[in-house]
């Protein structure tokens, strides 16, 4: 056979080319802001460990308007990033059999939201000082 | 009245022996509501530029041959039709991911050796007599490769994934999803010769679950379930060798 003479086509610009890439380069994006915010947990602890001086600093800085901000942000993305998870976990895990029948997966996503939606509330309910 | 109208088919051209890169050139098709991408392709070589090069064979979706990038969205031409894109235009494209032949034809040699070498067929230890009958499995059993075994080898799920793109080493969702069909087969017991490659960077581990293969695939085989099945397949494997003798293969 002769040497054939192919043509490979470049992926400059892949992830900007199908919805579908962009959705899947938010949710990688996503992890930088849980990394961040990891991050500032450990400053927290850090400065917890250096005295009470230190850790009053750390307060101050959580009630800054930068922090609150950076908060917002991290929040949305945490949202973002359970979210997109959620959606796909069926794939990642080998399928449940209830009696004997594969439990579908959309039941597994819709019961995943429903569980994350009871801890919100009860958190909330915690938090409110019931 | 029959209908008769017009679409724009805009096609990358590619010849080996003249062109340095693909260009794209545009055909104006007649259609109708039943005519398939593909019918629209093979008017073009009928009746336009019969030097256009394309693949395809059974028109139904059955042999996986005719598998193209319309509007940049991996198809069966087959089971794409016209009426869909119009009043727009189509832009066609080989597959993305793999080398350009000619024109819209690939080469699909680095996917046959992927399939190779996921050793796709029964393995038994002890092949047992022809008089002893066939191997039985109940429908239950069937029930977990079933999808999988539905794989027409089309690519269309090798062209959804940039992982496979941006580096060819990476095994490829329809392979490991054939590699999955046989090790959950009941009748198999060649998993300890496959999980070497399930567990290597170029197995499931290359896969960052982008999940498109799965969108794309025209036979609802859902390679991203069986490659993301086998992270926990691999991550058992990997601890149970400490574990067992055998190492936590075919436990």
């Amino acid at each position: 056979m002769t040497a054939r003479n192919t043509y490979v086509r470049p992926m400059t610009g892949w992830y900007r080319r199908n919805p579908h890439f962009v959705a899947y380069m938010l949710r990688e994006l996503t992890a930088v802001f849980l990394a961040a915010y990891a991050g500032m947990l450990l400053a927290g602890v850090i400065a917890l460990s250096r005295g009470p001086e230190a850790y009053a600093a750390f307060q101050e800085f959580l009630a800054s308007p930068l922090s609150v901000g950076l908060h917002v942000l991290i929040f949305i993305a945490a949202v973002y990033n359970a979210y997109t998870w959620f959606r796909i976990s069926p794939k990642a895990m080998p399928p449940i059999k209830l009696a004997g029948k594969r439990v579908p997966d959309r039941v597994i996503v819709v019961s995943q939201f429903a569980g994350c939606a009871g801890v919100f509330i009860v958190m909330l309910l915690l938090a409110g000082g019931l | 009245m029959p209908d008769r109208r017009e679409i724009d088919i805009e096609v990358m051209r590619y010849n080996p022996e003249t062109d340095s890169e693909p260009h794209m050139q545009t055909f104006r098709v007649p259609f109708d509501e039943d005519t398939s991408v593909l019918m629209g392709l093979q008017y073009i070589k009928d009746h336009l530029d019969g030097s256009l090069t394309f693949r395809w064979s059974c028109r139904m979706a059955v042999c996986g041959s005719c598998g193209k990038m319309v509007n940049g969205v991996p198809k069966l031409s087959c089971k794409a039709f016209l009426r869909a894109y119009y009043p727009g235009k189509l832009r066609i494209e080989p597959l993305e991911h793999f080398p350009i032949v000619r024109d819209l034809a690939v080469d699909q040699t680095d996917f046959l050796e992927k399939l190779e070498a996921v050793k796709p067929w029964i393995i038994r230890k002890e092949e047992k007599p022809l008089s002893e009958g066939t191997y039985l499995q109940t429908p239950e059993e069937m029930a977990d490769y079933q999808q999988f075994s539905s794989c027409i080898n089309c690519l269309l799920c090798y062209s959804a994934c940039p992982q496979y793109g941006l580096d060819n080493a990476f095994t490829g969702p329809a392979a490991l999803s054939l590699l999955h069909r046989y090790n959950a087969d009941s009748r198999d017991e060649g998993k300890s010769e496959r999980m070497p490659l399930v567990n290597s960077e170029e197995g499931v581990w290359g896969c960052t679950l982008v999940g498109y293969c799965s969108e794309v695939c025209p036979k609802q085989v859902d390679p991203a379930a069986a490659v993301n099945r086998n992270k926990v397949n691999s991550t058992m494997d990997y601890f149970l060798r400490f574990l067992t003798p055998r190492g936590g293969v075919d436990s």
